[in-house]
């Protein structure tokens, strides 16, 4: 299994896929199969590699639609659509969404593959979450836990 | 909406796809006539060169890094180049190689990254590689694999394949030895093959008859194929010590972009990148990638834009050939780094990103803070010959469509690999017809 956190960390809550990342680094959650952690921009090819041979796959990646700042979208890919939010918000206009359709297309998705999409409040230049997105981090870290561990 | 062909009208595209960063496109064409080309980028401003002031000497190599996630160890090359002059200190032997070498895995990287998912599309008349992979598997997964050894390059000498971290003024935190390259000499082999493979199938593609006259400029080196170097060189003339280029090279705002345009103080616009540097210095290409280059019908120089993914695809072969042969030849060094004192001084570093020319400028004061910093990326340099390209097409098309005319206009966009996040600063189209 790999957990993958997607972001720039120098534009404030872009940055939650890479402090989620941090957060599981840093403490002790006793996750089963010693999951790889990483972090990367969203790059789909990147994000092909990374994820190629695995059973399972959880990404965390800032979400922006009209939820609150700090709401923590759950999708599972293939059972559930995948949101606007998940299009177009990297490098060369591609982000997940292409990743997935191009694994889709090479046969090169994980067999479960979860996205936690967390609400930003700030997007502008700097390090650092938001108040209501550092808010989050905790109940996200649980959930991502709870996900690995099932 | 499709307009007809003639008459006036305003075409735009609100959001270029396939290319890096934000920027737009807007076109006026007055009874017939084209009368404006823009590109506009938006992307905001990002004022590295403001926020590089009264950091440590040690710092821009790992900041600038931050400009950009596909060429990241460009910024770090030229920004190490600039500081290592400006305090007199000189890298060279097996660090200046590893350095080539680590600049061989972000070629092979962006030209991987550009030919398979950005530019094979346009030729083949698809909207996106997720399209093209359908029916051209093969390729798309050959692009991947490519990519990956490139990224397996950036791994194994700069930590990781995102913005490397084991790169310092003065040379590497800690170079490998010789046993640790060898697992990555059989992945370059392979690399090579595919990457001889990769020539073969974009030579196929069919390609617009274009003929350019620009003036190509690149970094050159007594020995080496343009990536580190000391002189910048140009086909008309120009053959300047680094410490000249702002002499030479003025940049100026444009009202429609974020990003300045960079203009030769003598003739204007010009062009940087593989087209320049294969003009220019393909007589140094390694032997394996100058053979596929004549294999692929390429000339001993290359005018035509939409056949810069070809130079690409040469390029990335010239990449392994060059890994290869620095691998063999590595003898690890006593120690990873040139020890470096800071002192006032002002320096000057130039390197070949894979777009082009980057260049870096800092005035260091003798505390070693960074009084003053200069960042020309590329994409600014190539930002009028990209308006030139577009105007000189979209004059000879006018009969087209928007829709048809909106594609190739972003194809002959393409045609460069704008990285419009390094110039500032994606693309939307207008075209205005009235």
């Amino acid at each position: 299994m790999v957990i993958i956190g997607i972001g720039n960390p120098m534009r404030h809550d872009d940055g939650v896929g890479p402090a989620a990342i941090a957060c599981l680094e840093a403490t002790d959650h006793s996750l089963e199969g010693e999951p790889e952690l990483i972090c990367l921009d969203g790059e789909p090819t990147r994000l092909l590699d990374a994820w190629r041979g695995r059973r399972r796959a959880i990404i965390v990646d800032a979400a922006h639609s009209d939820k609150a700042a700090g709401f923590i979208h759950r999708v599972e890919v293939g059972r559930d659509p995948l949101p606007p939010w998940a299009t177009g918000n990297s490098s060369h206009s591609a982000g997940l969404a292409e990743a997935v359709a191009l694994g889709t297309t090479l046969d090169r998705l994980p067999q479960q593959l979860i996205v936690f999409g967390v609400e930003p409040d700030d997007l502008s230049l700097g390090p650092g979450l938001s108040r209501a997105v550092a808010a989050a981090l905790p109940v996200l870290i649980e959930q991502i836990v709870t996900e690995a561990s099932r | 909406m499709t307009h007809r062909a003639t008459g006036s009208r305003a075409l735009s595209t609100g959001a270029l796809a396939r290319v890096e960063g934000e920027g737009a496109m807007r076109v006026e064409i007055r009874d017939g006539e084209l009368v404006d080309v823009q590109l506009n980028i938006y992307e905001p401003p990002r004022f590295f060169e403001g926020f590089l002031r009264g950091r440590n000497y040690t710092e821009p190599p790992d900041i600038t890094a931050r400009i950009c996630g596909i060429c990241p160890v460009a910024y770090q090359m030229s920004a190490c180049a600039a500081i290592e002059d400006a305090l007199g200190v000189t890298v060279d032997g097996p660090l200046r190689a590893l350095r080539r070498l680590l600049y061989c895995g972000e070629w092979i990287e962006s030209h991987t990254l550009h030919i398979h998912f950005l530019h094979a599309p346009d030729f083949l008349g698809y909207e996106s590689a997720v399209e093209m992979a359908a029916e051209h598997r093969r390729a798309v997964e050959r692009g991947l694999e490519v990519k990956k050894i490139g990224n397996e390059i950036l791994e194994t000498l700069g930590g990781r394949a995102i913005h490397p971290i084991n790169i310092k003024v003065g040379g590497f935190y800690r170079v490998p030895t010789r046993r640790e390259l060898q697992p990555l000499r059989d992945r370059l082999e392979r690399g090579r093959d595919l990457a001889l493979e990769v020539v073969q199938f974009v030579a196929g593609f069919d390609f617009p008859d274009q003929e350019m006259s620009y003036e190509f400029v690149s970094v050159s080196h007594p020995h080496d194929y343009p990536v580190l170097g000391e002189r910048i060189v140009s086909d008309r003339g120009l053959d300047i010590d680094v410490s000249a280029f702002l002499d030479h090279v003025r940049e100026h705002q444009v009202e429609h972009s974020t990003a300045l345009h960079a203009r030769l103080l003598e003739r204007g616009e010009y062009l940087v990148g593989p087209l320049a540097r294969y003009s220019l210095e393909g007589g140094k290409l390694a032997p394996a990638a100058a053979a596929a280059a004549g294999e692929a019908g390429l000339g001993p120089t290359c005018r035509n834009p939409f056949q810069s993914i070809v130079v690409r695809a040469v390029e990335v072969v010239h990449a392994f050939e060059t890994g290869l042969a620095i691998i063999d030849g590595y003898e690890q060094p006593d120690r990873p780094d040139v020890e470096v004192e800071p002192r006032a001084g002002v320096g000057h570093g130039v390197t070949e990103a894979p777009r082009g020319l980057l260049y870096h400028r800092y005035e260091i004061d003798e505390a070693g803070l960074i009084a003053d910093a200069v960042i020309i990326p590329p994409t600014s340099q190539n930002q009028a010959t990209i308006e030139h390209d577009l105007r000189h097409y979209i004059e000879r098309h006018l009969d087209l469509d928007d829709d048809e005319l909106r594609r190739r206009a972003e194809v002959t966009i393409r045609n460069h690999d704008p990285c419009i996040s390094c110039a500032t600063h994606f693309l939307d189209l207008t075209v205005a017809r009235s």
